[in-house]
């Protein structure tokens, strides 16, 4: 408990007790008031007020570099003297605890007179080098604990009440320990004074503070300090600031009077949320010395900027919780993650801003501003984030200096070891989707015409078309199938949207759209190279629709057509190889798609080819027919056809019983 | 109603130089702000400490509990909260908190109020599962009151 946040011990401090105080506890106990109090001279205390104003001079002297005024020297203590005295503060401050305190007392000697325990004790204050050394507007968490802000202990030290009672009264030349302790109350607030001159370099308070308090009537103008850029903070202390006057000793108590009225409010809770000051860091100390100077003829009237501010700062113990050190390694790891392009959002927010920079008439100057960010973005750590595009979305984790650190992915390729190849074929399969996308469109601008032309009335989608030149419905269509067909005739652009699924879709969905010639040269594209788009449907498995479409073909085709559609079926095998396995064709008959072709083919072949026996393209058809229905019973796997053939057809137009045998007994086993 | 607008790109002076274009809570220090969770609690405080991940400590907080145009406010202290639980913070324009036009009440009020408007809800809940459950179909809401966002 002793080392709690005050800095001593404060469990005995309970004022909440209600029975009778405790003697021992009695601060206006008989030590300080009554017969103990030691021996009283008369002019004693103007004695010890005019040292004290010595000595209050000389430190400000002393804080400010010169040398000290030109005084007695029997009456001026020396330099070391009062470096002395107050490495002596240093010691008496350890032992501050009350308990300790009592024992000093009573080491004391006779006529000295004890010092006296105000209730919460007396303020610490930081030894003298680390004073001037570091930074003691810092945070608690800061490394010096001295480097909390003064709060109630200074209060109390500063409380007229107190002032005129727990004062040492012993006479100066007599003893010397309890004035460095007097004096000491003012080497605080002058110590902490000095040193907010000498730190220029704290940000500036925010303009805000002469907002909330209305400009002194007369004198230096805090509001000045406000005007230099940039400010910290901007918004004014809350009217519902508590309003405590930690006064001093040298201003009357009527100084008190001119601040209550600015930030007195009631106020909810515990005091409202103070508007924390890191008081007077920033005051520049040109103003400080004016303040200083200007001091005296000003006390009555207003208290001076740093004193503003100290009070803003006892206002609010807790401002300044995270030092500049935190701020800015905060700063930095939110700095590091902008930097490297892992930060979607802020990367397209980056380009629009610049592009913005550039069109604005401040040209060169929006330039410079750019370079200068990037010179503050580029930052010697070792992290650096992975360079991924398309970081959307990506697995994230955070940890304590990247909180959202993408994970590195290695992103593994599952379609082929091979590499260049596979590259040539996604590049090409991505040229043909944005083919087949358009070629939708078409499909969908003749749709579109076709259901004008029936007299359905125009979807929104329709009407919001970019309306060109307004075309007939028959032109538009005109347009739209002739580009369509002329994307789909190319054969190599066929066989690359049918091995794609959604090509397959789109030639489906066309096929109402073309004349049958059309048609009938897509099923011959299709027939040529069915091995292949069969190999690609494995995973898409539409061919199967397709199938109706070969029957419109095929039942529509006369004999000459059908040997065509059959050579093309046929062209990459050679029918009579000795290992059909290997063949095309086993692909093609390990597909129901590919068996049922085939059959149709064969059947209504032998058709058309009983009704017309002699005509040249019967015998053209007949050893091809016969050639394939060889290959296919001799293929050890056969598929069965996507419908079932009557055995009794079969039988009539294929001569092959084994096959015929195989096939029925397919189509009987499902 | 209570916001002002925090610092984001030329708006913060301070961080401007360093950190062009981002938000960042570092100009909300020691400044009061408005804090709302994702259980759905509100809480005020002035903003003390931040961090990477957007945990906060929050000083001198109140819980201000909304119902309607009536609030009340319960004093609670020290807040230290985990960032995920943050669904907004926003500075407290203290010039314009006056005039936002909501009644304080007490805290007895408001918790009754709020007690009645659970009340309610609950009520909606229990008649919605019911109706489900006639109609065979199972109903969980899906939003729980630990987590609305």
């Amino acid at each position: 408990m002793s080392d709690s946040f005050f800095g001593f011990d404060t469990a005995h401090m309970s004022d909440d007790d209600l029975g009778p105080p405790d003697l021992d506890d009695d601060r206006y106990n008989s030590e300080t008031f009554g017969a103990d109090a030691g021996e009283w001279e008369e002019d004693d205390h103007e004695k010890i007020s005019a040292y004290l104003e010595r000595e209050r001079s000389v430190l400000h002297q002393l804080g400010n570099g010169r040398a000290p005024l030109s005084v007695a020297a029997d009456q001026l203590p020396g330099a070391t003297d009062i470096e002395r005295g107050l490495s002596k503060l240093v010691t008496d401050d350890e032992l501050d605890d009350p308990c300790i305190m009592s024992v000093r007392r009573s080491s004391r000697p006779a006529g000295s007179v004890p010092i006296p325990h105000p209730q919460f004790g007396r303020p610490r204050s930081p030894p003298i080098s680390s004073l001037l050394e570091s930074d003691i507007s810092g945070s608690p968490s800061a490394n010096s604990i001295w480097s909390t802000t003064p709060t109630r202990p200074a209060n109390a030290f500063d409380d007229p009440a107190i002032m005129s009672v727990g004062r040492p009264r012993a006479p100066p030349p007599a003893a010397r320990l309890p004035l460095p302790a007097a004096a000491k109350v003012r080497t605080v607030e002058e110590l902490e004074h000095d040193l907010l001159a000498r730190s220029p370099a704290r940000p500036p308070p925010p303009p805000g503070f002469g907002r909330g308090l209305p400009p002194p009537p007369a004198g230096p103008p805090p509001p000045m300090d406000f005007s230099r850029p940039p400010p910290m903070r901007a918004p004014p202390p809350p009217p519902g600031e508590q309003f405590r006057l930690p006064n001093t000793h040298l201003p009357p108590p009527s100084v008190t009077s001119i601040l209550p009225p600015q930030l007195m409010n009631k106020d909810r809770g515990s005091g409202g949320a103070g508007r924390g000051l890191p008081a007077g860091r920033g005051t520049p100390s040109h103003h400080q010395h004016q303040h200083q100077h200007q001091r005296q003829h000003q006390q009555p009237h207003q208290q001076p900027q740093w004193r503003q501010d100290q009070e803003r700062r006892r206002q609010d113990p807790y401002a300044g919780l995270m030092t500049s050190r935190e701020r800015q390694w905060l700063l930095n790891i939110q700095r590091m993650q902008i930097k490297g392009n892992s930060d979607y959002y802020f990367q397209h927010f980056n380009s629009r801003k610049l592009s913005q920079g550039r069109r604005d008439s401040r040209g060169g100057h929006g330039r410079d501003q750019h370079k200068d960010r990037d010179d503050k973005h580029t930052d010697h750590r070792l992290y650096k984030p992975p360079e991924m595009e398309n970081s959307l979305g990506k697995l994230q984790v955070a940890s304590v200096t990247a909180p959202r650190k993408i994970i590195d992915l290695g992103v593994i390729n599952q379609e082929s070891a091979d590499g260049s190849r596979d590259h040539k074929e996604a590049k090409r399969d991505r040229q043909t989707l944005l083919l087949i996308e358009q070629l939708y469109h078409q499909v969908m601008l003749v749709e579109g015409a076709d259901r004008q032309a029936a007299g359905e009335p125009e979807s929104e989608a329709e009407s919001a078309e970019p309306a060109g030149p307004r075309l007939s419905p028959e032109e538009v269509r005109a347009a739209a199938s002739g580009r369509l067909w002329s994307a789909l005739s190319r054969e190599q652009q066929l066989v690359h949207i049918l091995a794609i699924r959604k090509g397959k879709g789109l030639v489906l969905r066309c096929l109402p759209i073309l004349s049958s010639q059309q048609y009938y040269q897509i099923a011959l594209t299709l027939l040529k190279h069915l091995a292949v788009v069969l190999h690609k449907d494995k995973l898409d498995n539409m061919l199967h629709k397709f199938f109706v479409c070969m029957q419109m073909v095929v039942s529509n085709s006369d004999l000459a057509q059908i040997t065509e559609l059959t050579a093309a079926l046929t062209a990459s095998t050679d029918l009579d190889s000795a290992t059909p396995a290997k063949t095309p064709l086993q692909l093609v008959a390990c597909s129901p798609f590919g068996v049922s072709v085939a059959l149709l083919l064969l059947l209504r072949g032998d058709q058309l080819c009983q009704q017309q026996p002699t005509s040249g393209a019967a015998e053209r058809w007949r050893p091809l027919a016969a050639g394939l229905t060889r290959c296919l019973s001799a293929l050890p796997q056969l598929a069965p056809p996507l419908e079932p053939v009557p055995a009794a057809l079969l039988a009539k137009h294929v001569p092959e019983p084994r096959l015929v045998a195989r096939l029925v007994g397919d189509v009987g086993a499902t | 109603m209570y916001f002002n607008l925090p610092s984001i790109g030329r708006m913060s002076s301070r961080t401007d130089d360093v950190l062009f274009g981002h938000a960042t809570l570092l100009d909300e220090l020691d400044r009061k702000v408005m804090v709302l969770l994702r259980d759905g609690r509100t809480l005020i405080g002035v903003l003390r400490s931040v961090d990477q991940f957007a945990n906060l400590v929050l000083d001198r907080t109140t819980e201000r509990i909304h119902v309607g145009k009536q609030f009340g406010d319960i004093y609670r202290g020290i807040f230290v909260v985990r960032g995920e639980n943050v669904v907004v913070v926003g500075l407290i324009d203290e010039m314009r908190e006056g005039t936002v036009g909501l009644q304080e009440v007490s805290v007895e009020e408001i918790l009754e109020a709020q007690r009645q408007v659970q009340e309610a809800r609950h009520q909606q809940e229990q008649l919605r599962v019911k109706a489900m459950k006639e109609r065979g179909l199972t109903y969980t809401a899906d939003l729980g009151p630990d987590d609305m966002y």
